[in-house]
């Protein structure tokens, strides 16, 4: 090696930064503050008026105090964001630039972005919300809330009910950090069992992105090794069984994070697994069982874990529950090879109300063929034309035969299966 | 759901003379000068044909549309600065979104309208020199965790060879060592290749100085840089 001097940098040679997507970005975080700014410019006429404003707000501030002061920053840049009506803006993106920022949620609750947090709004809707996190820390509480809310991060979705609040962090390395303060948060990522959090809980690097070298089962899911599968009307007219207490015990062990010893103490009470599954008193509870069977990662317990998705849909499709339990319906019946009841569930998580609609849609498009899947496709493109199915539904849409199986489905299932 | 926002909002086709701000070697100075707009052109098309010295009086009155046709102008200058200078994009979308707030903010200071690029330019440098300097004095003080990382994907091309994506690695790298405003002269000079009246437009300060730092950066530069196995036998 050596010592030449500095060789000259060409402009070729350097990167051109025109991306059309941050350009629109950035425009439509100026556009929201040019609104402030122009409120903000008042006619010199004004200024008496302005002064009396002033010290009136002035001797309210001083009443007030504390922590009022540092609230009024957060809640006069953004009034209105999301907390739209047909007379204030609503914007695309939120961004907190270098001062934390307080965005009012459409159906009550709040967004808060830390400094440098970037948001975009995919959705919005009387009931739901969806808001894609592209980078930095966001808290999001619905406590007082009326919408489900969803985020999204590359591939990993997180959906919270009304009455939840959590802080979510997206890291450089694209993982998530997610804490829970209040109600229950699922947690839809690539190459994971799906999971919920309560209040008090944390989950950390929960990916965002499919990794390669894990998303492939180690011994491919095959329609013969599995057991016969429950059939929907089967279960879910199976109410007439004597319903068992569920033994607290195997809860404690599971909130502790020891799950081999929960589902001991699960297997071991009265009735079993499938005894916890009849008797649990709500979608969360259904929940942890669910994901303690799947932990077993035995194929025999795939019958007693749609036997569960099943129970929720019936009886706690509320908050979003239903719609989780479609979508994993969708991909065990995917695993399973049953066309019948995969399209059966891919078509009611896709009409179900809930916070994933855009992913069960997706889900839909990949399990349906012919005109069904253009059909399909085109109505996705439709209501989410930046969506994470985009280039699915392009492809679909176009007219590509969806011949070709949906390799992270089949991923999500694959490793269902195989735990 | 969006009435109120999007009546407000005037979306605008390319501009008719968009400059070609990509090219990282082009003046600050150079202005487009458009025609004055036909009768049969829409007033999208008319705004965005605009000089920068009417837009910025149109802006000044609240025009939106004369505002988004000086961002999308310029925009691509502007974030090729932040990201060349700071050598990531990491908090270019701030950097370029504030940079952008204030000068439509205070568009009224701006004493020759027609110079609004160079004056956005010195916004952005601004802004991103103050980024840096924080965050060295934050490292200094142990609350920065690492310092910020070079990234090589946002300053190269990925159509440029590996040997030269290793030389610019290798450039940024050893700029990182620099004093910022150091940094920042050279940068502004050997990789966006401004004029040095330029690059003092742009730091707001003497020409003399600026010569100073570029030569100080440029001579340190050549005494650490170091030529890899490939650059010789190219160059043999």
């Amino acid at each position: 090696m050596t010592r030449r001097g500095v060789p000259p940098i060409e402009p070729s040679d350097l990167r051109d930064h025109a991306d059309e997507e941050q350009i629109a970005r950035i425009w439509e975080r100026i556009e929201g503050d040019l609104h402030m700014v122009e409120r903000s410019r008042t006619p010199a006429r004004r200024w008496p008026l302005m002064v009396a404003a002033a010290a009136a707000v002035a001797f309210s501030g001083g009443v007030l105090s504390g922590k009022m002061i540092w609230q009024l920053p957060a809640d006069k840049s953004a009034p209105s964001v999301l907390k739209s009506s047909d007379e204030q803006p609503v914007y695309d993106v939120l961004a907190a630039g270098t001062q934390e920022r307080t965005f009012p949620l459409r159906g009550g609750g709040k967004l808060t972005l830390s400094p440098g947090a970037t948001v975009e709004v995919v959705r919005s809707d009387d009931s739901s919300l969806s808001l894609r996190l592209v980078h930095g820390e966001a808290s999001i509480d619905t406590v007082h809330g009326k919408q489900m809310l969803a985020v999204l991060a590359g591939e990993a979705t997180l959906s919270m009910p009304s009455g939840s609040a959590m802080r979510v962090s997206r890291s450089p390395d694209d993982t998530l950090d997610v804490s829970v303060s209040d109600g229950t948060v699922h947690i839809i990522a690539p190459s994971e069992p799906l999971r919920s959090l309560v209040s008090g809980e944390r989950a950390v690097s929960i990916p965002t992105r499919t990794q390669v070298s894990s998303i492939a089962p180690t011994t491919p899911v095959r329609h013969s090794q599995l057991p016969p599968l429950p059939q929907t009307e089967r279960t879910s007219t199976d109410t007439s069984r004597v319903l068992v207490s569920a033994a607290p015990d195997w809860r404690a062990q599971s909130n502790a994070g020891n799950a081999s010893e929960a589902l001991r103490l699960l297997r071991n009470q009265p009735d079993g697994v499938r005894g916890a599954i009849h008797s649990a008193r709500s979608a969360h509870e259904l929940m942890e069982i669910y994901d303690l069977v799947l932990s077993s990662g035995e194929p025999a317990e795939k019958a007693l874990m749609i036997e569960l998705l099943l129970r929720i849909w019936d009886a706690f499709p509320g908050g979003g529950y239903g719609q989780v339990a479609a979508i994993k319906l969708t991909d065990l019946y995917k695993a399973a090879g049953n066309d019948a009841e995969m399209r059966k569930w891919a078509e009611r998580a896709s009409t179900t109300k809930g916070p994933n609609t855009e992913l069960a849609l997706c889900k839909n498009i990949k399990t349906a063929h012919g005109e069904e899947a253009v059909r399909l496709a085109k109505e996705y493109l439709a209501k989410y034309p930046e969506g994470q199915c985009k280039e699915e539904a392009e492809r679909v849409a176009g007219g590509d035969d969806n011949t070709t199986d949906d390799e992270q489905s089949a991923a999500d299932a694959g490793s269902d299966s195989a735990k | 759901m969006k009435a109120s926002f999007q009546n407000r909002r005037l979306r605008l086709v390319e501009p008719a003379e968009a400059p070609s701000a990509s090219s990282g070697a082009e003046s600050v100075a150079a202005e487009p000068r458009a025609e004055a707009p036909k009768p049969e052109q829409s007033m999208a098309g008319a705004i965005s044909a605009l000089p920068d010295e009417q837009l910025v009086a149109l802006g000044l009155k609240g025009n939106v549309a004369a505002f988004e046709t000086l961002y999308r102008r310029h925009v691509a200058f502007a974030l090729h600065l932040a990201i060349r200078i700071a050598g990531s994009n990491r908090d270019a979308e701030d950097v370029v979104h504030d940079a952008f707030v204030k000068a439509f903010e205070k568009l009224s200071e701006l004493s020759d309208a027609a110079l609004f690029r160079a004056w956005l330019g010195s916004i952005v440098v601004h802004g991103v020199r103050s980024r840096m300097r924080r965050a060295r004095l934050m490292k200094a003080l142990g609350l920065g965790g690492y310092a910020d990382p070079v990234e090589i994907d946002s300053i190269a091309s990925h159509a440029a060879s590996p040997l030269v994506r290793a030389q610019i690695a290798q450039v940024y790298a050893l700029l990182q060592t620099l004093p910022t405003d150091e940094r920042i002269a050279w940068t502004l000079r050997a990789v966006e290749g401004h004029e040095l009246e330029t690059v003092a437009q742009l730091t707001r300060c003497s020409l003399a100085t600026v010569k100073r730092r570029i030569s100080r950066a440029q001579q340190w530069l050549d005494e650490h840089f170091v030529e890899t196995g490939a650059d010789q036998e190219l160059s043999s």
